[in-house]
C-alpha cells in the first residue's frame, strides 16, 4: 500500500489509485472538468494538473497512479498558472450567456473563474459560432457553445448505458458534440448528463428556464419508484406557492450511495419530481355525498370511516373487512398498519400488492421490475413475505363477490397491476372503498372515502430494498395542502377507533391538529 | 558522405518488387535469424545497435522491444506506422513505394523478436500508389512462403494487415493510431499505461515507424557494431534525410546520424536555389524549432539537435531563403496544427486556434506591440501541458520563430 503525501498531508492508499483519488479522499480539492469518479479517467481537459515532486512536468492528477513515496503539491505557482491558463483556453470560446444559463450557479467553469483564474481578458479575435439550441431527445436540449468537450456525457452513454449515442465530432475547435445521425436521446437514463455536465451545455428542458439554483434548497430523500431505492436530492424553492401554481420542486438528482446507485438515477424516478405538485394529487379529505366526492377535513372523514368501520366489524367480524396495503409506505406505517389492523382488530384478509409490474422492464443498471421502494420493510414489519398478486387478487375477489364489504387500500399505483379499474366497481351487494393514497386515480369514482397522503419527500421514515438495504430518510417539504403522512393519518384513526396503548402520533410533519 | 542502405535499391528498376530484392540477398536475414537466434538475441542485438526510432521521437528500438512483458496469455502486437503525414516529410513513402519487401522482411524480424502473431500496418490513407505496392508485396511474400501462417520449416508466422487510414495527422500518434485501428476516433490515450503494456485491443504492442523496421535487416545482416559505428556515439545508423523548400535539389537523402545540417543541404540537396541565402532551416519535419543561418552546422543527431533547442524529429529538413517570409511560414505551420489538433485536450484545441487567430491578425496588418510576447505566452501554456506530444509539436515552432525573428512578428510589412 503506498503512502505518499498531498499538500504535507500524508495518505496510504491502494495500489492503483491515482492522485486525484487519494487528495479527495483527503478532502484537498483538485478543479476538474473531464474526471468523475463514476467513469473512466481520460486526462484530456488538462485542468487537474499538479506538481509531483521529481517529475518536471505537471501532471494529470485524475490519470496519474500514485507511487510510495510521492510528494504532491496541488497549489503552487505553476499549479495555479496552469489552472489560470486551461480556464483561459476554455473560455476564449465561450459564450457570456451565465445571466441566461441555467447552471449558472452550480456551473464548474463560472466556480473556477472566480477561484483560480479572475485574468484580464487577452483575446480579441473572433470568438467560434456554433448552434445554440441543438434538441438531442424529448429530455435533453444541447448549446454546443457552452460545450467544454469533457466527454463525460459521451462516457457515460458507453460505459454506463452501453450505448454509443453521443459522439464528439470534427476535429480541434471545430469539435461539436453530437447524437449518431439519426440518433435521440431516449434511453432511460440519459437525465444524468445533464448533472454530469460540468458547464451548462446540457440542460434538461423540463427544468430550462424554471429557476436559478440558487433559489432552490437542498433536500435528501429515497426514490420511490422501484425496489432499488435510489437516493436522491429533492431540489426545491421554500418560497414557491402551490396555490397559485407555482411548483415546489423542480428537480431530483442522484446522491452518491455507493451500496445503492453509484452516483445514478434512472428517467423514470428522475422525472417524477414532476408529481409532487402535480394537478392530480389528492388536496384534501373527500367523502362522497351521492354522486360527488366532497371536502369535508379531517375530523369528519376520519370519524366516519371509524364509525364505517365499526360498524363492519361488529356486524360481519374481521372477515367482513380487506386491506391492501402497498409496499409503497414506510416500515414505520406498515409497524402501524400491522398494530392496528392485525393485532388490534384481527384482519385477516389482507394483502401486500403484486411485486411484478406486467409491463415493467428491469435493466441491470439500477431499475428493478419490483416498483415498490419498501417490500422489504413490510416483510420486517412482519407481513408474509411475497405476494405473487393471487393474495391480492383473492381480496380484490372477495370485494367483487360482496364477501368483503369495506376495502380499504394504502398506498398509490395499484390499478396499474390490474386489467381494469373495474376490480374497484362496488359489488352489487354494496362496499365501501377507501382510499388512501397521494393521487387521484380512476377507481376513485367508487371511492367514499379518500385519504389524503404524503408522498415520500414530504415524508420521514425507512425502505428496506431489494438487497435489504434500510435506508432511513427525513421529510424534505411538509405534506401539499391537507395531506398528511400515512403513519399519523393511521395514528389519528385508531385514536378514533377508541384503541388503547397506541402511541401519541409524534410525526415531525404533523400539521395542527384540527379542532373538533 | 551519404551512405545508402534504406535507399540501395531505389534506383534499381523494379526495386519494389520480390524479385529484385532477392536478387540482392533480400528474405536472407529474416530466414538466418529465424533459423539460429532467438527472439531474446534480437532485442539484444537491436539494443547494441543503438538504432533510434526514426518516427520521431528517437525512442532506442532496442529498449522498446524489451518492454513487452512475455507470457502474459495475451496476443502481442506489432503496429508499422505508416501514416506519415507531417508537412515536409516524405521518406516513409519511398520505402513503402520503392522496396516495400525491405520494410516487410523488417517487420518479419522485429515480429519475431517481440513474439507478435499478428501485425498492422497503418498506412495514411492518401498513399494510394504506396498501398498498392505494399499490397502486393505482401502478396509476393506470403506465395513465396515468406510470410504468413504455417511457413514451413518454422515456429514463425506472422499475419500483416494493411489500414487505411482516414486522413488525420493525429493518427500517427501512436496511440491515436491504435484507436484508429479499433475502428474509434483518432484520440490519443492517455499514459500510462503504455502501449508496450496495454495497446492494441488492451494487449502488449510495439508501434515502430516503417523507416526503422526497414533499418532492421541490416543490423541483423550487418551487427550491431558495424550499425552502430555508422552514427554518433548514442545514435547508430544513417537516416533518410527529405529535403525541401528553396534548395536546388529537393528529393531524399541517406545520411548517417551526426551528419552536418550544412552538409547535407549543399552537398545532398545541391544548396540554396538561386544562390540566395538561408535565413532559416527547420531541421526535422513542421514540428520542429527552426534553426537561424548561423546554427546549421549543428550535427544532425537526436542529442545534438536537443543541445541547440530543437529536435531530429522525422528528419525532413525545410530551407528557407531570405526572401522567405517568417510570418506567413509560421501562419501556414500553425494552421496545418490548428486543422489537425484532435481537438480533445483544451490547451492544443484552443490555442492551436488562438495562435493562428492572431498571426493572420498580423498578417493582415493588424498586429499590436504586444502580439508576439502573446504568442509566446499562448505557446508557453501549450508547452508539456497537452495529453499527447501535438501541442508540443504546435508549441515549438511558434516559440523558435518568434523569439529568433521576432520583427517579423511585428510590422507585417517586413515581412511580405
Ligand atoms: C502528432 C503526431 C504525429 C505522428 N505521426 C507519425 C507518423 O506519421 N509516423 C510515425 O512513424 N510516427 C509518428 N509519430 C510518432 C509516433 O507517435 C511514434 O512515436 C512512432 O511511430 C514510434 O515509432 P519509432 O519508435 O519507430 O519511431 C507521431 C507523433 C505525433 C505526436
Ligand atoms: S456537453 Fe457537457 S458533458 Fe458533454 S462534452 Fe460538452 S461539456 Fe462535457
Ligand atoms: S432505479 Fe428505481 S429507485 Fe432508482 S431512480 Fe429509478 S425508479 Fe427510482
Ligand atoms: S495535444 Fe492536441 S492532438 Fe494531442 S490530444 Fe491534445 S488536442 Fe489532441
Ligand atoms: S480532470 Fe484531469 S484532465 Fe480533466
Amino acid at each position: 500500500m503506498p503512502t505518499l503525501m498531498i499538500d504535507d498531508r500524508k495518505i496510504t492508499v491502494e495500489p492503483g489509485t491515482t492522485v486525484m483519488q487519494a487528495a479527495d479522499r483527503l478532502g484537498i480539492f483538485i478543479p476538474r472538468f473531464c474526471y468523475h469518479p463514476g467513469l473512466s479517467a481520460v486526462g484530456s481537459c488538462r485542468m487537474c494538473m499538479v506538481e509531483v515532486e521529481k517529475i518536471p512536468k505537471l501532471q494529470t492528477a485524475c490519470t496519474t497512479p500514485v507511487v510510495e513515496g510521492m510528494v504532491v503539491h496541488t497549489y503552487t505557482e505553476q499549479v495555479m498558472d496552469a489552472r489560470r491558463s486551461v480556464l483561459e483556453f476554455l473560455l476564449i470560446n465561450h459564450p457570456l450567456d451565465c445571466p441566461i444559463c441555467d447552471k449558472a450557479g452550480e456551473c464548474y467553469l463560472q466556480d473556477d473563474y472566480m477561484e483560480y483564474a479572475r485574468y484580464t481578458p487577452r483575446y480579441k479575435e473572433t470568438r467560434w459560432k456554433k448552434r445554440k439550441v441543438h434538441i438531442l431527445g424529448p429530455t435533453i436540449v444541447m448549446d454546443e457553445e457552452r460545450c467544454v468537450l469533457c466527454s463525460r456525457c459521451v462516457r457515460f452513454l458507453q460505459e454506463v448505458t452501453g450505448k454509443q449515442r453521443l459522439g464528439i465530432f470534427e476535429r480541434g475547435a471545430r469539435s461539436v458534440l453530437s447524437t449518431f445521425p439519426g440518433q435521440t436521446l431516449t434511453d432511460p437514463y440519459c437525465g444524468n448528463i445533464v448533472d454530469l455536465c460540468p458547464v451548462g451545455a446540457l440542460t434538461d428542458r423540463t427544468f430550462r428556464f424554471q429557476q436559478r439554483v440558487w433559489m432552490l434548497r437542498r433536500g435528501e430523500s429515497i426514490c420511490p419508484y422501484c425496489a432499488r431505492g435510489c437516493n436522491i436530492a429533492v431540489d426545491y424553492n421554500e418560497r414557491s406557492d402551490v396555490q397559485i401554481n407555482d411548483r415546489r420542486v423542480y428537480r431530483f438528482r442522484p446522491r452518491f450511495n455507493p451500496k445503492v446507485n453509484g452516483h445514478w438515477i434512472c428517467d423514470r424516478g428522475r422525472y417524477a419530481y414532476r408529481f409532487i405538485d402535480d394537478a392530480r394529487r389528492l388536496r384534501e379529505p373527500m367523502l362522497r355525498e351521492g354522486k360527488r366526492l366532497v371536502p369535508s377535513g379531517w375530523e369528519r372523514t376520519l370519524k366516519r370511516v371509524a364509525r364505517r368501520i365499526r360498524e363492519v366489524l361488529d356486524t360481519f367480524g374481521p372477515e367482513g373487512m380487506g386491506l391492501i396495503l402497498l409496499p409503497s409506505v414506510t416500515i414505520g406505517t406498515a409497524r402501524r398498519v400491522r398494530k392496528l389492523f392485525v393485532d388490534d382488530l384481527g384482519l385477516t384478509r389482507i394483502a401486500t400488492g403484486p411485486s411484478i409490474d406486467p409491463e415493467a422492464d428491469e435493466d441491470s443498471i439500477l431499475l428493478r421490475r419490483d416498483r415498490f421502494p419498501n417490500r422489504g420493510g413490510l416483510v420486517a414489519a412482519g407481513f408474509p413475505d411475497g405476494d405473487p398478486g393471487a393474495v391480492t387478487e383473492g381480496v380484490l375477489r372477495g370485494w367483487a363477490t360482496g364477501k368483503i364489504k369495506l376495502l380499504y387500500v394504502i398506498g398509490d399505483d395499484l390499478p396499474r397491476f390490474f386489467e381494469e379499474t373495474s376490480s374497484f366497481s362496488i359489488p352489487s351487494a354494496g362496499g365501501i372503498l377507501i382510499l388512501q393514497r397521494s393521487m387521484e386515480g380512476p377507481e376513485d369514482d367508487f371511492a367514499r372515502m379518500l385519504l389524503p397522503s404524503a408522498m415520500t419527500a414530504e415524508t420521514a421514515g425507512s425502505f428496506v430494498n431489494f438487497e435489504g438495504e434500510e435506508q432511513t430518510f427525513s421529510a424534505v417539504l411538509p405534506p401539499l395542502e391537507e395531506a398528511l403522512p400515512d403513519e399519523e393519518i393511521l395514528g389519528r384513526l385508531s385514536l378514533l377507533l377508541g384503541l388503547k396503548g397506541e402511541e401519541a402520533c409524534r410525526h415531525e410533519n404533523s400539521v395542527e391538529e384540527e379542532q373538533g | 558522405m551519404s551512405i545508402k542502405l534504406v535507399t540501395r535499391n531505389f534506383d534499381r528498376p523494379d526495386s519494389h518488387t520480390l524479385r529484385v530484392y532477392r536478387e540482392g540477398g533480400g528474405y536472407e536475414t529474416l530466414r538466418k535469424v529465424l533459423a539460429t537466434r532467438t527472439p531474446q538475441e534480437v532485442v539484444e542485438e537491436v539494443k547494441r545497435s543503438n538504432l533510434r526510432g526514426r518516427g520521431g521521437a528517437g525512442f532506442p528500438t532496442g529498449m522498446k522491444w524489451s518492454f513487452v512483458p512475455r507470457e502474459t496469455g495475451k496476443p502481442v502486437y506489432l503496429c508499422v506506422n505508416a501514416d506519415e503525414g507531417e508537412p515536409g516529410t516524405f521518406k516513409d513513402r519511398f520505402i513503402l513505394e520503392q522496396d516495400p519487401h525491405m520494410l516487410l522482411e523488417g517487420i518479419g524480424i522485429a515480429a519475431y523478436a517481440i513474439g507478435a502473431r499478428y501485425a498492422y500496418l497503418y498506412l495514411r490513407g492518401e498513399f494510394v500508389e504506396a498501398g498498392r505496392r505494399v499490397e502486393d508485396a505482401i502478396a509476393e511474400a506470403c506465395e513465396a512462403g515468406l510470410l504468413g501462417s504455417d511457413l514451413p520449416d518454422s515456429k514463425f508466422s506472422l499475419d500483416l494487415y494493411v489500414h487505411y487510414g482516414a486522413g488525420a495527422y493525429i493518427c500517427g500518434e501512436e496511440t491515436a493510431l491504435l484507436e484508429s485501428i479499433e475502428g474509434k476516433k483518432g484520440w490519443p490515450r492517455v499514459r500510462p499505461p503504455f502501449p508496450a503494456v496495454k495497446g492494441l485491443f488492451g494487449s502488449p504492442t510495439v508501434i515502430n515507424n516503417v523507416e526503422t523496421l526497414a533499418k532492421v535487416p541490416h543490423i541483423l545482416e550487418k551487427g550491431a557494431a558495424w550499425f552502430s559505428a555508422l552514427g554518433t556515439e548514442k545514435s547508430g545508423g544513417t537516416k533518410l534525410f527529405p529535403v525541401s523548400g528553396k534548395v536546388n535539389r529537393p528529393g531524399l537523402y541517406e545520411y548517417p546520424l551526426g551528419t552536418p545540417l550544412r552538409t547535407i543541404i549543399d552537398e545532398g540537396a545541391g544548396g540554396v536555389s538561386a544562390g540566395k541565402k538561408i535565413k532559416g532551416v527547420i531541421p526535422g519535419g513542421a514540428s520542429c524549432p527552426v534553426l537561424t543561418a548561423d546554427e546549421i552546422d549543428v550535427p544532425m543527431d537526436y542529442d545534438a539537435l536537443a543541445k541547440v533547442g530543437s529536435m531530429l524529429g522525422s528528419g525532413a529538413i525545410i530551407v528557407l531563403d531570405e526572401e522567405t517570409s517568417m510570418l506567413k511560414t509560421l501562419l501556414n505551420l500553425e494552421r496545418f496544427f490548428a486543422h489537425e489538433s484532435c481537438g480533445q485536450c483544451t490547451p492544443c484545441r484552443e490555442g492551436t486556434r488562438w495562435i493562428v487567430q492572431v498571426l493572420e491578425r498580423i498578417a493582415a496588418g493588424k498586429g499590436a506591440p504586444e502580439d508576439p510576447d502573446l504568442l509566446l505566452d499562448i505557446a508557453a501554456h501549450m508547452a508539456g501541458r497537452t495529453l499527447c506530444p501535438l501541442g508540443d509539436a504546435a508549441a515549438g515552432p511558434v516559440r523558435s520563430f518568434v523569439t529568433k525573428f521576432r520583427e517579423e512578428f511585428l510590422d507585417p510589412l517586413n515581412s511580405m
